[in-house]
């Protein structure tokens, strides 16, 4: 079994988290920009990004579902210490998914909001080896927030992933908003994109 | 070193409950110098107060209290934990920054002859002053035989 180490939060848990939130903020609010967010120490197998952002959005109110290669007792230790926030073990009442991107096979499980409350969808954290590198699929996205359109590359995309966003099943203002981190890096695609594979 | 849980409960309340200023001018001169990492900076939050009528009653929602907690980590990986009742992040900083120390051998007897019985002593003064200026007043409350039978 592996060794359970509480690692470091932020330094400054009010300044941090709230430059954080902004950070967050701003990339939700123009998809496809990458903005960049670290912590002191980053979580094994999350990236410094991604345990940024879980201490920014989580708290007790927020129900979180690990995939399997997050479900670790590590993982959940530290988020419990850091976050407080209550982990599932079904998917479909989370507020937040927190998984690696090539693990998602399909997005039925995940709650896309109801109609008369649209905002509690579930955001999911997805972890990638790259953005913007070298490999992966070339997305092209327009809508709210873009002013022609703009091009990202992300990597790892499974099939499910890029159906969903293609073909958006859920009438707006239904659906996912996704959050892809990679290393100090994440870019967002809200619900309200309009998604192209190149 | 092996510390017993009931060991750290009474040196975490000792420095919970002694006065901030005491705690850190006891306490500077032996962790100034140690390197220790923050895993959670001191944060304020509220805690529930639960009371008991007389101590015995149904227990009961006193009132909500402001608490700060802190966590930090030595180099070779000891965790020193503080909750204290209150506002104050620097008593809370040094009392895990001396809770982590005080699990290690090297400083555990240095640190509890010039830190933990200066304090307790100190507590323990204030505790048997307040008792014996109530016990002046004390009244107790008896029944006299009453010869019925």
């Amino acid at each position: 079994m592996s060794r359970i180490d509480l690692i470091k939060g932020f330094a400054n848990p009010v300044s941090d988290s709230q430059f954080a939130f902004r950070q967050l903020l701003k990339a939700m609010s123009e998809p496809g920009l990458l903005c960049k967010l670290t912590t002191p120490e980053s979580l094994d197998p999350m990236s410094e990004a991604l345990f940024a952002s879980c201490q920014t959005l989580l708290d007790q109110q927020t129900p979180i579902w690990l995939s399997k290669e997050f479900d670790t007792p590590n993982v959940r230790h530290n988020l419990s210490f850091h976050t407080g926030a209550p982990i599932l073990d079904e998917a479909t009442k989370a507020q937040f998914a927190i998984a690696f991107a090539g693990e998602i096979q399909s997005t039925e499980s995940f709650h896309k909001g109801d109609v008369e409350y649209p905002e509690t969808a579930c955001t999911l954290l997805l972890q990638v080896n790259a953005l913007n590198g070298d490999d992966g699929d070339t997305l092209k996205l327009s809508g709210p927030g873009i002013e022609t359109d703009v091009y990202a590359q992300i990597s790892d995309l499974t099939p499910a992933i890029l159906t969903y966003l293609t073909t958006r099943p859920d009438r707006f203002p239904l659906g996912l908003d996704l959050i892809f981190a990679a290393e100090d890096a994440l870019l967002c695609i809200p619900r309200s994109t309009h998604v192209e594979v190149c | 070193m092996n510390t017993s849980q009931y060991d750290r409960q009474q040196w975490i309340s000792v420095m919970a409950k002694a006065p901030a200023k005491t705690l850190v001018a006891l306490s500077d001169s032996l962790v100034k110098t140690h390197p220790f990492e923050t895993i959670r900076a001191p944060e304020i939050g509220l805690t529930q107060v639960q009371a008991r009528m007389g101590g015995t009653g149904k227990s009961f929602n006193l009132g909500d209290t402001p608490l700060t907690r802190c966590v930090v980590r030595t180099p070779d990986g000891t965790y020193g934990y503080s909750y204290i009742a209150g506002r104050n992040k620097a008593h809370a900083l040094r009392a895990a920054e001396l809770d982590a120390l005080l699990q290690l051998e090297a400083y555990h007897t240095q640190i509890t002859e010039a830190v933990l019985i200066p304090l307790k002593a100190e507590q323990d003064a204030r505790r048997h002053q307040k008792i014996a200026q109530t016990s002046k007043t004390r009244v107790d409350f008896f029944t006299l035989v009453r010869g019925e039978d």
